[in-house]
């Protein structure tokens, strides 16, 4: 409401018992839209991302996110090196659940050179894929309660994660930055042990979640503040490019492990959760139910892991994938990331383009923020997962 | 529709591809530069192809022959991909913008811009998107080098069984 | 400052004193990528620096007395570091946590990435790895609690003046950064 719109003289409710009289004098008050920027430092867990807002009183007029103040330049450092030596670097930019960002380079490489990674090692990279979503949603449940104010959240978050990145640390040796993908298949086989942890951890981590849907998602002022806030109608977010989870819950079902599977996910049943409305509420729902389809497949790689090698037999000692552009994408856990390989026969990519689903995530932000009040605007960027790497790479 | 239905189509629909090619179950079709926004139009309108949500734009340094912009679409309900390139002359790469056709094309031609220095004409704005203001040249061109590299040689460049010792 | 910059405390004044401050470092998360994520991690239920007395809940740089910078410098964001850094009171220590921070790390080519830290502030502790444990973080601390318990503050104020003289932010001198000015708000999209 402008000031603009107030009544010219009444009573405005003030502290308890008390009202507070205005008189307004002349017909319309001159107000100045204020400027606010918001960034790039500030202490929450989005990370380095500015939101330059112009405000008419506590509305929103325009949201401008600025970006940028992460770009390593991996498009141009991938032109310097070695097939091998990229897988290292790409992993850091979702790095929330770094595996997925090496699939997709290990799977475009793998296409140009015509190479497939054999069963186990598919089934594996599976397993790992998905841990590595319920890494991700993880830390965004818990993040998005620590910004509406509500600090248990994180601390069981994190706990949940401690434990799968033990788990993690048993077969890649890393707790973050995993690198365990390799160009036709892994680094190496699971360690004994490891299927038991899993199992152990599946169980653990549906009953733990639980204590999220008491504390959250039923929460009366969790939904208050996020119900019908932040609302992206599905068609909107489509012409943005927005993919994953915020897609889902504007009523889209666009997965591509369902469309287009790759590894064994036509093998394996799972569903996708989609939201009604497409408001800041369905897109914490949409992730709550992700993690509980992501140990359903867990589960089941559990019971269908084949024996069998992990690399193929004869690799050839330099990887030079024959003259061509292949574009391969995996459903990552914020979205479609996908990357566009041109290769000139080197060993070198020509030109590495990656895809990711935060750039076109936080792209839309200017639109979702027009007309929401200030307060609510930590519901709805909390509400828009993305990590900051992944948006500038 | 199969990659070869979709190269077919847009063919005889729009009369503007120049050459189409399929590769790894992928199809690309070249258009020339005045067709770019007609063929993208079609894409978003026709009822056959309904491409709606953009996937990626940007380039490719192609040396000698110029700038190669790539367009990448998908359609959601159609369920097939499509790439669109078009090459540019290396000494003044220019091509009208697609931000009004879909939304999501705004950043990726704004980024397109300060990587590469392709000016897509009509952009509301065209201003650097992920380098600082004041960064001169364009990174991602052939020409640009990296400089750490050139200033000594990286130890870790050969492999270890090519190091004479 | 006070008396502390210009006499050397005798021992046990001196020893309570620092150990006053070495106790109670209230930390300024300057968590940019992924080494925020395990400095966050450090700071929760399984490693947790609270116990140290390193609180992560500091109210913006004024409240703070250490800054760790966790993740990936770039050129954009240097110049919020270094605000950040001198609004930061005295005496105020830097914990450099990564290999980003250290030295540029795996992105030491890179055209648009500051090759290390302290090229823009000076750093007490580095904390080498990619990502380093939070068990890495534990022990920078320590460290650095050591050195604080045996550092005399005078000479450390005569190594930040001899460092740097004067502050590169203040008010009237105008921001003309190599990052799009922080305080350039003209910027609008569409």
């Amino acid at each position: 409401m402008a000031v603009t719109e107030l009544p010219t003289a009444g009573m405005l409710p003030g502290g308890p018992g008390e009202g507070v009289q205005v008189v307004i004098a002349g017909e319309e008050l001159p107000t100045q839209e204020m400027t606010l920027s918001i960034g790039p430092q500030h202490p929450s867990t989005h990370g380095v991302l500015r939101v330059v807002l112009t405000l008419d009183g506590e509305r929103i007029d325009t949201a401008t996110p600025v970006i940028g103040y992460m770009h390593r330049a991996f498009d141009k450092l991938s032109e310097a090196r070695d097939y091998r030596q990229i897988i290292a670097l790409s992993n850091r930019h979702d790095w929330l659940s770094a595996f997925g960002n090496e699939l997709g380079v290990a799977l475009a490489t793998e296409r140009l050179m015509g190479i497939e990674a054999p069963e186990r090692a598919q089934w594996i990279r599976m397993l790992m894929a998905e841990w590595n979503r319920v890494l991700n949603h993880l830390m965004f449940l818990g993040s998005f309660g620590l910004e509406l104010g509500a600090m248990t959240p994180m601390f069981y978050a994190f706990r949940e994660r401690e434990d799968i990145q033990t788990l993690m640390e048993m077969a890649t040796g890393a707790r973050m930055h995993f690198t365990y993908c390799r160009v036709g298949g892994l680094k190496e086989d699971l360690p004994k042990g490891f299927l038991q942890y899993s199992e152990v951890l599946v169980k653990r981590i549906r009953h733990r979640l639980l204590d999220y849907e008491g504390l959250l998602l039923g929460n009366e002022i969790f939904k208050k503040r996020t119900v019908g806030i932040g609302v992206l109608p599905g068609e909107v977010a489509k012409s943005y490019g927005v993919t994953g989870p915020i897609l889902h819950a504007s009523g889209v079902a666009e997965d591509s492990r369902k469309t287009e599977p790759y590894l064994k996910y036509s093998e394996v049943d799972f569903e996708v959760p989609v939201g009604e409305h497409g408001d800041s509420f369905d897109r914490f729902n949409v992730l709550y139910h992700r993690i509980e389809q992501s140990l359903r497949i867990i589960e089941q790689v559990h019971a269908k892991l084949p024996a069998g090698p992990i690399m193929p037999g004869k690799m050839p000692k330099y990887l030079k994938p024959p003259e061509g552009w292949t574009y391969v994408r995996t459903e990552n856990s914020l979205g479609e990331t996908g990357y566009y390989l041109v290769s000139r026969g080197d060993t070198k990519p020509w030109r590495l383009k990656m895809r990711t689903p935060s750039f076109h995530n936080v792209s839309m932000i200017p639109y979702l923020l027009k007309g929401v009040l200030l307060p609510d605007l930590i519901a709805v960027l909390g509400s828009v997962f993305f990590v900051v790497g992944d948006v500038d790479r | 529709m199969t990659p070869d239905e979709i190269a077919a189509h847009l063919t005889e629909a729009t009369g503007a591809a120049e050459r189409s090619d399929v590769a790894h179950g992928e199809v690309s079709v070249w258009v020339p530069n005045d067709k770019w926004v007609e063929v993208a139009t079609h894409l978003r309108d026709c009822g056959r192809c309904h491409f709606d949500l953009p996937t990626f734009l940007t380039a490719v340094d192609l040396e000698e022959q110029g700038f190669e912009v790539v367009l990448h679409m998908y359609s959601v309900r159609r369920q097939h991909h499509v790439n669109v390139k078009t090459q540019l002359a290396r000494d003044e790469p220019r091509l009208p913008t697609l931000s009004g056709v879909w939304n999501g094309l705004n950043w990726c031609e704004r980024e397109t811009w300060e990587l590469f220095g392709i000016d897509f004409t009509g952009h509301p704005n065209q201003v650097k998107l992920l380098l600082p203001v004041e960064f001169e040249g364009f990174p991602l061109r052939k020409d640009f080098l990296l400089m750490t590299r050139e200033a000594k040689e990286w130890p870790g460049l050969k492999e270890p069984a090519e190091v004479e010792h | 400052m006070g008396l502390t910059d210009k006499v050397n405390f005798p021992q046990p004044a001196k020893f309570i004193l620092n150990w006053g401050r070495k106790y109670s470092l209230w930390v300024m998360n300057f968590g940019l990528a992924c080494c925020a994520i395990e400095l966050i991690a450090a700071s929760t239920s399984r490693h947790d620096f609270i116990r140290l007395g390193v609180i992560p809940v500091a109210h913006g740089p004024r409240q703070a007395d250490m800054l760790v910078v966790a993740g990936t410098l770039t050129d954009k964001m240097a110049p919020a570091l270094k605000r950040v850094y001198e609004q930061i009171p005295e005496p105020k220590y830097v914990i450099s946590f990564g290999s980003c921070s250290n030295c540029g790390g795996p992105f030491w080519d890179s055209y648009s990435v500051t090759k290390g830290v302290d090229q823009i502030v000076p750093v007490d502790v580095y904390v080498p790895g990619c990502p380093p444990r939070p068990e890495a973080l534990l022990e920078g601390i320590l460290l650095l609690q050591d050195r604080i318990g045996k550092e005399s503050l005078k000479e450390h104020y005569q190594r930040r003046e001899a460092e740097e003289p004067e502050p590169a932010f203040t008010s009237t001198v105008p921001i003309v950064v190599g990052g799009g000015s922080i305080s350039d708000t003209s910027i609008r999209d569409e």
